[in-house]
């Protein structure tokens, strides 16, 4: 049985690698929080695979500069001129609008939506469908109609594998209307704003990924326009001793960054108060805070180390005698029980020791992953201040912190 | 309480320096009797104010709206430029003009009947303009055109809009035309509001209620060349 990718890496965890073929999945989301981004990623994730329809409450040009907003314009044409795509307008009928899709309806008539919801799931056997929105579905036809025609079109899906993907804004509707919701669906998920005065971020989390009983786990995300729906990591800490290489570790890994340095008393520029920076990588946007190495600067570790969600400790593989001092630094950042990773930097230089036998040096558990870096191939050797790493190492090093803080 | 000035001149000392900070106030009346204008010169009052202020109208064009502001001698612009604005135009899109209805950083493009992207218009324009401001306004002009829309649709939006509004701390000003929805939606408007104001169209303004103000009160108004202005 096919199983489909949201296009969302840890949501397809969570969801149990997302839906088989022929699976729904309803996503609600409170009043003000966008969600049709992540419609529009389920159905990018099937795009180069499979015919979907894309049900639309919405002006579909709307919905097109959504799709332009988030940069996936040109697979969507694409796929549109292939013909392997397309709209149902529900709404330009309603509003009097003229209108050129493959279905055009009416809303308000039961009949019209029911037949060309059928008939679109049946056009696009093995596809993916999204409904944007069910609650405009039912706040037009009233909640019994459209729980009736949500049962019957979830019944053809599964007879023709095709997802379905629910968009529900969560109003004030009766309970009841919810838990009926509920349980027809496959899966449920929601996304909801974090809100202290107005809404300063927002999160998703899944509530149910078929028969498999979940434990609620809100994870944060951030949309990014273009890229669509990330996970966001508000905050990762780089620490380690003076001259490990941890800017050179940032700079290799941020998308951008910014440095504070001085050249003081060597040749070469040194952290004096810190680095951020910021990378995106596959499903995850993370900003990243690096601390200076010196001891002169301890007094600002804890403040730097504050509401780290995980941490990356750069050492020096040619010099265990700052072993220790990487440890300290840990502690005085107060990050001890924060997942982490050991960066095990200039694993190129003559002299460096491996993984395993900076593991046993520094008296590590198993469950801390170890991870050589080398300079990059083309870095030119020694340099005055930080220099490229390997790309190739420093994505393997971001891959076990993510596994260390999403598992 | 702190008190938020009007923008009508003469209108201010009848309700003790203003309305309330955060409240709810809906000016209602026939067409054509002033409702945009005093909106206009309510929002225009906040920015002047260094209070940012969301605008979003539903009757004419963002663009129709300022060259009215224009013509009244209102130039948004420089707060513009400050960030201090934010547009929600609910007309254009449905004008079919596609060159009208361009989305920017502080213009969103919706219709009145999506409720769900007009919520998020409204929450992201609500999260620019509170940035760093202590005080900021709330211009929905006007509800008529929400009327169309289910009644347990608009009431049910409603709610949470003014909720939002409130837990913002934002002081909120809503128009509403007279006469276009049945005589319960009207009541259900009047009931969710802190304070209401009647303009007859023809120069009588009555204040119907205004918290910490005894009501009613009969004013006089004229429309000139610069705005309301009360006697």
């Amino acid at each position: 049985m096919k199983l489909r990718s949201t296009g969302i890496e840890i949501l397809d965890k969570l969801l149990g690698q997302w839906l088989p073929s022929g699976k729904s999945i309803l996503l609600y989301t409170t009043p003000g929080i966008q969600s049709d981004v992540i419609g529009y990623q389920c159905l990018l994730a099937g795009i180069d695979e499979k015919s979907f329809c894309f049900i639309s409450t919405t002006l579909p040009d709307l919905a097109r500069r959504s799709i332009e907003k988030y940069g996936w314009e040109e697979k969507f044409d694409a796929a549109e001129k292939a013909g392997n795509f397309f709209f149902i307008d529900a709404i330009s009928i309603a509003l009097g609008m003229p209108t050129k899709e493959r279905y055009n309806v009416d809303i308000s008539n039961v009949e019209e939506m029911d037949e060309a919801l059928s008939n679109s799931i049946k056009d696009i056997k093995g596809g993916i469908g999204l409904i944007n929105s069910f609650s405009t579905i039912v706040d037009e036809l009233g909640a019994d109609e459209a729980l009736k025609l949500a049962g019957k079109w979830n019944k053809i899906a599964e007879e023709m594998n095709v997802n379905l993907v629910y968009l529900f804004t969560a109003w004030e509707y009766p309970t009841d209307l919810y838990q009926k919701l509920n349980d027809m669906m496959n899966s449920v998920m929601k996304v909801a704003g974090i809100e202290k005065r107005v809404i300063m971020g927002q999160y998703f989390s899944v509530l149910k990924a078929g028969e498999v009983e979940v434990e609620e786990r809100p994870i944060l995300c951030t949309i990014l326009r273009p890229g669509g729906l990330r996970v966001y990591i508000p905050k990762l800490l780089v620490t380690g001793p003076y001259n490990a290489g941890k800017t050179s570790f940032m700079q290799s890994l941020a998308t951008r960054s910014v440095s504070v340095d001085r050249k003081a008393f060597e040749k070469y520029p040194t952290t004096v108060a810190l680095d951020i920076g910021h990378v995106d990588y596959k499903s995850f946007s993370a900003d990243i805070f690096g601390t200076p190495g010196q001891e002169r600067f301890d007094l600002l570790l804890r403040e730097l180390g504050g509401e780290a969600i995980g941490v990356l400790v750069v050492v020096d593989s040619t010099n265990p005698k700052t072993f220790p001092r990487a440890k300290e630094m840990i502690q005085k950042c107060d990050v001890e029980s924060l997942p982490k990773v050991i960066v095990a930097n200039k694993q190129n230089l003559e002299g460096a020791l491996k993984p395993e036998e900076i593991r046993e040096k520094m008296a590590l558990g198993y469950d801390v992953p170890v991870i050589p870096v080398s300079a990059a191939p083309d870095a030119k050797l020694p340099t005055e201040g930080p220099c490229q790493l390997n790309k190739a190492d420093v994505y393997k090093v971001m891959d076990a912190m993510l596994a260390q803080i999403y598992g | 309480m702190a008190k938020i000035k009007t923008g009508i001149p003469g209108l201010d000392e009848k309700i003790d320096n203003g309305f309330p900070e955060g409240s709810v106030i809906m000016v209602y009346g026939p067409p054509k009797c002033g409702k945009t204008i005093f909106s206009t010169q309510f929002f225009y009052s906040g920015l002047q104010e260094e209070e940012p202020g969301l605008y979003a109208i539903t009757g004419l064009p963002l663009k129709q709206l300022k060259n009215m502001m224009r013509e009244l001698g209102i130039s948004p612009t420089q707060y513009e430029e400050k960030g201090s604005v934010f547009y929600i135009d609910l007309f254009s899109v449905q004008s079919g003009r596609a060159e009208d209805a361009v989305d920017t950083e502080i213009v969103r493009n919706v219709l009145p009947r999506e409720m769900t992207e007009f919520m998020i218009a409204f929450s992201d324009g609500l999260k620019k303009i509170c940035h760093n401001a202590l005080r900021v306004r709330v211009v929905l002009d006007g509800l008529t055109e929400f009327v169309e829309i289910n009644p347990e649709v608009l009431k049910r939006a409603t709610k949470i809009l003014i909720a939002k509004n409130k837990y913002a701390n934002a002081t909120m000003f809503l128009t509403y035309t007279e006469g276009t929805a049945d005589p319960r939606t009207e009541t259900l408007f009047k009931s969710m509001v802190d304070g209401s104001i009647h303009l007859d169209g023809k120069g009588k303004l009555v204040i119907e209620s205004m918290p910490m103000t005894p009501c009613p009160i009969e004013l006089n108004y004229r429309i000139t060349k610069k705005g309301i202005i009360v006697r």
